[in-house]
């Protein structure tokens, strides 16, 4: 999932300003795989563990020095919409831990900064990711 | 389908069947109050088969259920049966001698967990 220009992005209550785009990405940490008897192709596969990674990039970077850190928790909010004129807004709301914070320090451009969460289910079975219409 | 004792134990995931080791016990005449280098053939391993594979279910229960539909196999005085595996080779007089399965269970789209049952020819 990726967003372009979200709008109203809060991590942990605190307003996250001159976000540029969110990128939710969700990948395998264990991956089961089973062969049988009866030929060379694999007959299953299941993901019984995964891992759902968000990054926010802010640009220009914010000079202030009490930015989010890592090991912080908190629930990240923000409205996704199709486009600027924002019709058909969602919200997406999620529980995450940040872990990591980078700049990017290319002296001619406006500086990036780039926060890396991973985002936690309330009991193991919920998404991470909660997705409503608004 | 694979069975045991016309069970088909293991039909809800794949699994694969190996045979281990065939052949004599050898043991070194040196150890046997002997000497030299020798060596002597005490007879024939048993023939062990082991089936390797995963159990799948929808529900905890479920999955609780193909294990026991397993291990009520474990039996304190054995009784033999036939071991048939996706072929339709079938192994006769075996036992169920172990079974083993993953320390954890996998909670994805459905439950399962990866097991060794190992059966011999006693």
């Amino acid at each position: 999932m990726l967003t372009l220009t979200p709008t109203s992005v809060t991590f942990a209550t605190k307003p996250l300003s001159d976000i540029a785009r969110i990128a939710i990405d969700r990948r395998a940490i264990k991956l089961t795989i089973e062969w049988s008897d009866l030929g060379r192709h694999a007959t299953f596969a299941d993901v019984p563990e995964q891992e759902v990674r968000v990054r926010i990039e802010q640009t220009p970077a914010p000079t202030d020095l009490k930015g989010p850190r890592p090991g912080d928790l908190g629930e990240l909010i923000f409205l996704a919409a199709p486009n600027r004129g924002g019709v058909q807004r969602t919200r997406v709301t999620l529980l995450a831990v940040v872990t990591s914070i980078k700049h990017d320090l290319d002296p001619t451009g406006p500086g990036k900064r780039t926060l890396e969460l991973i985002a936690l289910s309330t009991n193991g079975t919920t998404d991470p990711v909660q997705v409503e219409e608004e | 389908m694979s069975s045991f004792k016309t069970l088909p134990l293991f039909s809800s995931g794949p699994h694969r069947f190996a045979t281990l080791r065939q052949g004599h016990l050898v043991t070194p005449d040196f150890f046997n109050s002997g000497f030299g280098g020798g060596s002597t053939p005490q007879g024939l391993y048993d023939l062990t088969i082991t089936v390797t594979g995963r159990l799948i279910a929808q529900t905890e229960p479920g999955l609780r259920a193909l294990r026991d539909a397993i291990t009520n196999q474990l039996e304190e005085v054995p009784t033999l049966g036939s071991l048939i595996d996706e072929h339709g080779h079938e192994y006769e007089d075996m036992n169920l001698v172990g079974y083993q399965e993953d320390p954890a269970i996998d909670r994805g789209r459905v439950r399962s967990v990866r097991y060794v049952a190992t059966f011999m020819r006693t």
